[in-house]
C-alpha cells in the first residue's frame, strides 16, 4: 500500500486501538467508558486510581514501543541492513549495567537518581562511547562501528557480571534484576510521563529530519557521499538520535529485544521502504502493539505478570516467521 | 512417590539409629547422597550463610576451618579463611584446608562448583536441601547427626519451635491477616513475591498471616494484582536501606491499596529475613510483629 | 569549469593515475575512453571525491574540490556510478526525486528517459538497463552544472544507448551542463562528444576534439587494434579490423 492519508489513519487507529485494548486488559477487564470516567474523575476512588495507573502504563508502553520502532528504522537505515536493531551498539549492555548499579549499589544518591535515569545514562552513554571511539579511531563506516560496539558490549557485559557477582547477596533479589533485563514497564506517571512523551515526539521530529539521507545512504556509502551525505558525520548524528530513543525505551521498559527489529520490517512490507513514512508508521504501529502486549502481560496469567520482553519474544518470533514464510511463498 | 519430606524422615531416622547403636556413622542426606564418616568431623568447611549459621548454632564453631560465600554473620567466623565467593569457589582452597566434612546447600553456586569434584576426591560432603519451614528444621537435624551433635541440633530445633509456639500463643485468637510479602522489585515495577511451599510463605502463616497470593505462575505481580488480592498488611523485604514505607506508598497506583491508605506498610531487611537457617524462627517473630503490631505492644 | 592538474593516484605501490591534466567546461560533452585498467574509473572517482589524491589537484569553479562541503559538492557535481546497488526497494519516482532540485525537475527527468510510466514501480523489479536509466534520470534531475557518468551505456539496449547520449548532449547544450562520460563504444563517443580523452596505463595520451581523435592513430596503438575509418551517411565510423599490420 502506498503511504498516504489512508495508511496514516490506519496506523493512528492501530496506535489508539492498541492503547485502548491494553488499558482494557488487566487483572480485570474494563470497558472504555469506565476508563474515560476514571481518568476524568477528580475525586478518584481506588478503582479509579488503578484505572488511571493502567491508562498511564499503556501510554508508557506505547511510547517505549514507538521509541524502539523508530530506533530500529534508523539503525537499519544506518547499517543498510534490515537485520539491524537498536541494541547493536552497546545500548542493552550499557542499560543493563546502569540498572545493575541502580539496583545493587547501596549508595543513597543512586536511589534518589533512580533506576530509569541510570538505565538511560548507561544505554545512551554506551552508544555515545562507541561513536566516540569510532570517531577517534577514524572509523567512518557502519561495519567498523559495529565491531567497536561488539567489543564494548562484551566489556560492559563482563563488568555487569562482575558487579553482580560481587554485590549480589541475600539482601538482593536477583530475580527482580533478571526480570528487568527481560524487559518490563516501569509505570511512568504524571510529569514523568509527559516528559517521556515530549522526548519521544522530539525523537520523531529528529528522525524525520534524517529520513531523506537515510534513503540516500541506501545507494551505498560511496554514492551517498557524492549526493551530499558526509557519511561519517551523518552516521554519528543518526546513531546518536537512535541511541537516545533506545535509551528512553530502555529506561522505562528494560531490554525489549525483539520490537526494534520486527516492527520496521512488518511496516516496510505494508507501506514500502522510504524512510520518512516508515518512521512515522513504525512509531505508531510499534507503540500500539507494545501497548496491547503490555495488557496481555498483565492479564493472561493474572494476578501474575509475565515479563514483557518474554512475551514479545515468545509471540513476536513465531509471528515474524509466519510473515517471512508468507512473503517468500 | 517419595517426596523430599519422606527422604528427610528416612535420613533422620537412619542417622538416629546409627548413633544409638554406636556404629560408624553412615547416613544419607536428603539428596540421596550417602555420607560415610568414620568419626564426627573436626575440620568443617561450611559454605553460604545458612549453612555457616547452622553449623555454628548446632555448636561446632570451634571445628570450622573455613567458610565461603557472602557470609556476614556471626562475627565469630569472619576471620576464618574463605574458599570462594563472588567469583567462584576453589576446589584447591577447600582441599588445602584438609576438611573432613564440607557443608553446602543444593542449588547454590558452591554446590554446583564443588559437590562433584569434592565427592570424586572422596571428601565427605553434606548437601542440605530445603523448601518449606519444616524442611529447614529437618536438614538441621540431619546436619546435627552428621556432626555427631544430634542432641545439640535437637535443642536448636526445639528452641526454634519454642519461638514459633511463643508467637502462636501471642497471636492466639487473633484472626489471620492477609499479607502481601514483597521479596524484590526493580524500580517501580517487577514486584516479586513468594509461592506456597516456600519457607517465607510458611513464615507468613506462622506469623499469623495469610499469603494473599496462591500463585502457580510467575512470582511477579502488578499493583493491580495486589489490589485485587486486597492485603491487610504489606511487608516489603528491601535491599535498599533507604527504603521507607512512605517511599513504597508513593509508588504509582499504590494509593489505591487499602493497606497503603491504612498505613499498614512495613519495610524489613531482606538479608535477615530470607536466610533459611537458625535465625528463621526469629524472622517469623519479626514478621508477626509487623503483621500484628498491637499484639506485641506490651 | 573543472580543472584537473597533474593528478596522481597511487594505491598499494601501484600507480593508478600519473600526471593527468585536463579541463571540463560547462556546456561541453567530453568522452573518456581507454582499455580496461587504463584508469578511467579511478579518474572519475578522483573527480567526484571518492579517491584520495596522492598528488595534484582538482579544482571546481576555481576552488579545490576538497574545500567544498559534501552538500555543496553535491550541488555542483552529479555522479552516476558504473554499478549501483539498491538496499531499499524504493519507487523509481522516489529515487529520482532524491537530490532533485525540484519536483518538476524530477518529473521532467523521468520523462526524458522514458520512465514516466515507471514512476510507481519498485526499483528491484526493474532490469539492469532500466535501473541504469533511473540513475541517469536522477543525476539529471539534480540540475547540477557538471555531470560525471561512469559507463552509463554498459547495460543499456542499443536504442537507449543513443537515447541516453542524446539526453546528455541536450543537457549540455540547453542547460549548460559540463558532461564527462566514460564509454567503451568508440563510435558512440565520437558521435556525441565534443572532445575525447584517451587514457592508457594511467596516463592521458590524447586530448582532442572528437573528429581529430577519431582519425588519430594513437587509438590504434592504445587499443592494440588496426582501425578502419569510414564515412557512412556523413558520419565517420571507426571499426576494428584485426591485428595491426
Amino acid at each position: 500500500m502506498k503511504p498516504g492519508a489512508l495508511t496514516i489513519s490506519l496506523a493512528v487507529a492501530l496506535a489508539l486501538g492498541g492503547m485502548l485494548v491494553g488499558a482494557m486488559l488487566g487483572v480485570t477487564s474494563t470497558d472504555p467508558l469506565r476508563l474515560l470516567s476514571a481518568i476524568a474523575s477528580s475525586d478518584p476512588s481506588s478503582n479509579d486510581v488503578l484505572l488511571a495507573w493502567r491508562v498511564q502504563r499503556v501510554v508508557g508502553a506505547f511510547l517505549v514501543g514507538a521509541c524502539l520502532a523508530m530506533a530500529g528504522v534508523i539503525y537499519q537505515g544506518a547499517f543498510r541492513n534490515p537485520l539491524a536493531e537498536p541494541f547493536l551498539l552497546g545500548s542493552s549492555a550499557g542499560g543493563a549495567l546502569g540498572a545493575v548499579f541502580a539496583i545493587l549499589l547501596p549508595w543513597p544518591w543512586l536511589s534518589a537518581v533512580g533506576l530509569p535515569v541510570m538505565a538511560f545514562v548507561g544505554a545512551w552513554g554506551a552508544t555515545l562511547l562507541v561513536l566516540g571511539i569510532s570517531r577517534a579511531a577514524r572509523i567512518e563506516d557502519a561495519a567498523g562501528m559495529l565491531l567497536v560496539g561488539i567489543a564494548l558490549a562484551a566489556l560492559l557485559g563482563a563488568l555487569r557480571s562482575a558487579v553482580t557477582l560481587v554485590l549480589a547477596d541475600e539482601s538482593v533479589s536477583l530475580r527482580a534484576l533478571v526480570s528487568w533485563t527481560l524487559g518490563g514497564l516501569q509505570s511512568p506517571t504524571g510529569t514523568t510521563l509527559w516528559t517521556f512523551a515530549a522526548l519521544t515526539a522530539l525523537c520523531l521530529v529528529a528522525s524525520l529530519a534524517l529520513a531523506r539521507k537515510l534513503d540516500i545512504l541506501g545507494f551505498g556509502e560511496a554514492t551517498a557521499a557524492t549526493m551530499g551525505v558526509d557519511v561519517g558525520r551523518f552516521l554519528t548524528l543518526a546513531l546518536t538520535v537512535a541511541a537516545f530513543a533506545t535509551g528512553l525505551a530502555v529506561a522505562w521498559g528494560g531490554v525489549l529485544a525483539f520490537v526494534g527489529l520486527i516492527v520496521p520490517h512488518a511496516v516496510r512490507w505494508w507501506i514500502g521502504e522510504r524512510h520518512a513514512p516508515l518512521l512515522l508508521h513504525s512509531a505508531l504501529v510499534g507503540g500500539g502493539f507494545l501497548a496491547v502486549f503490555d495488557g496481555i502481560s498483565r492479564s493472561v496469567l493474572a494476578p501474575s505478570e509475565i515479563p514483557l520482553g518474554l512475551l514479545t519474544s515468545l509471540i513476536g518470533a513465531p509471528f515474524f516467521l509466519l510473515l517471512l514464510v508468507r512473503r517468500y511463498r | 512417590m517419595l517426596t523430599r519430606r519422606h527422604l528427610f524422615a528416612i535420613g533422620a531416622a537412619f542417622a538416629a539409629d546409627l548413633l544409638l547403636s554406636g556404629r560408624v556413622l553412615a547416613l544419607e542426606d536428603a539428596t540421596g547422597n550417602t555420607l560415610n564418616l568414620p568419626a564426627p568431623p573436626r575440620r568443617i568447611v561450611a559454605l553460604n550463610p545458612a549453612m555457616v549459621e547452622s553449623v555454628v548454632a548446632i555448636g561446632a564453631l570451634d571445628r570450622i576451618v573455613g567458610i565461603g560465600g557472602k557470609v556476614l554473620y556471626p562475627e565469630s567466623v569472619l576471620h576464618l579463611p574463605s574458599v570462594g565467593g563472588a567469583f567462584g569457589f576453589s576446589v584447591e582452597a577447600v582441599l588445602a584446608l584438609d576438611p573432613d566434612l564440607v557443608v553446602m546447600a543444593v542449588g547454590t553456586d558452591a554446590a554446583a562448583q564443588l559437590a562433584r569434584p569434592l565427592s570424586e576426591m572422596g571428601v565427605p560432603i553434606f548437601l542440605a536441601t530445603y523448601t518449606d519451614f519444616a524442611s529447614i528444621l529437618a536438614y538441621m537435624r540431619l546436619l546435627g547427626a552428621a556432626l555427631g551433635l544430634s542432641d545439640r541440633a535437637e535443642r536448636l530445633v526445639s528452641s526454634m519451635q519454642a519461638t514459633i509456639s511463643d508467637v502462636a500463643e501471642t497471636l492466639k485468637d487473633r484472626p489471620r491477616r492477609g499479607v502481601y510479602l514483597e521479596t524484590g522489585a526493580a524500580g517501580n515495577a517487577a514486584f516479586q513475591t513468594v509461592r506456597a511451599g516456600h519457607y517465607a510463605d510458611d513464615g507468613i502463616r506462622l506469623a499469623g498471616g495469610r499469603n494473599v497470593f496462591t500463585l502457580r505462575g510467575p512470582r511477579q505481580v502488578t499493583v493491580e494484582g495486589i489490589a485485587e488480592a486486597d492485603p491487610d498488611v504489606i511487608v516489603v523485604l528491601a535491599s535498599d536501606p533507604a527504603l521507607t514505607p512512605e517511599i513504597v506508598a508513593a509508588r504509582p497506583g499504590w494509593s489505591a491499596l487499602r493497606a497503603v491508605r491504612e498505613s499498614k506498610v512495613v519495610v524489613l531487611p531482606r538479608g535477615f529475613m530470607l536466610i533459611p537457617g537458625p535465625r528463621q524462627a526469629e524472622a517469623v517473630r519479626i514478621l508477626a510483629r509487623a503483621i500484628h503490631p498491637e499484639a506485641f505492644a506490651r | 569549469m573543472i580543472q584537473v592538474e597533474r593528478l596522481r593516484v597511487v594505491r598499494n605501490e601501484s600507480v593508478l593515475l600519473d600526471d593527468v591534466s585536463f579541463s571540463l567546461a560547462r556546456g561541453e560533452v567530453v568522452a573518456l575512453l581507454g582499455p580496461n585498467g587504463a584508469g578511467k574509473t579511478t579518474l572519475v572517482k578522483a573527480l567526484v571525491g571518492l579517491a584520495r589524491l596522492s598528488d595534484g589537484c582538482v579544482e571546481v569553479e576555481g576552488r579545490p574540490i576538497g574545500s567544498y562541503r559534501a552538500g555543496e559538492r553535491a550541488r555542483l557535481l552529479a555522479y552516476v556510478a558504473q554499478q549501483q546497488d539498491f538496499i531499499w526497494d524504493l519507487e523509481v519516482g522516489e529515487i529520482v526525486a532524491l537530490g532533485a532540485r525540484s519536483p518538476e525537475d524530477a518529473t521532467h527527468a523521468l520523462a526524458k528517459f522514458d520512465l514516466g510510466t515507471f514512476a510507481h514501480r519498485r526499483i528491484k523489479s526493474l532490469s539492469g538497463g532500466e535501473r541504469a536509466r533511473v540513475m541517469l534520470a536522477r543525476a539529471l534531475a539534480a540540475q547540477t552544472p557538471f555531470l560525471v557518468a561512469d559507463e552509463p551505456a554498459a547495460n543499456l539496449d542499443i536504442k537507449y544507448q543513443r537515447h541516453a547520449m542524446q539526453r546528455l548532449r541536450q543537457a549540455a547544450q540547453t542547460a549548460n551542463v559540463g558532461v564527462l562520460v566514460v564509454l567503451h563504444d568508440l563510435n558512440l563517443a565520437f558521435t556525441f562528444a565534443d572532445r575525447v580523452l584517451l587514457m592508457h596505463e594511467g596516463t592521458l595520451v590524447l586530448d582532442a576534439p572528437a573528429a581529430d581523435a577519431a582519425a588519430s592513430l594513437v587509438l590504434d596503438r592504445v587499443f592494440g587494434e588496426r582501425f578502419i575509418r569510414t564515412t557512412v551517411e556523413g558520419r565517420t565510423l571507426v571499426l576494428p579490423a584485426g591485428e595491426p599490420e
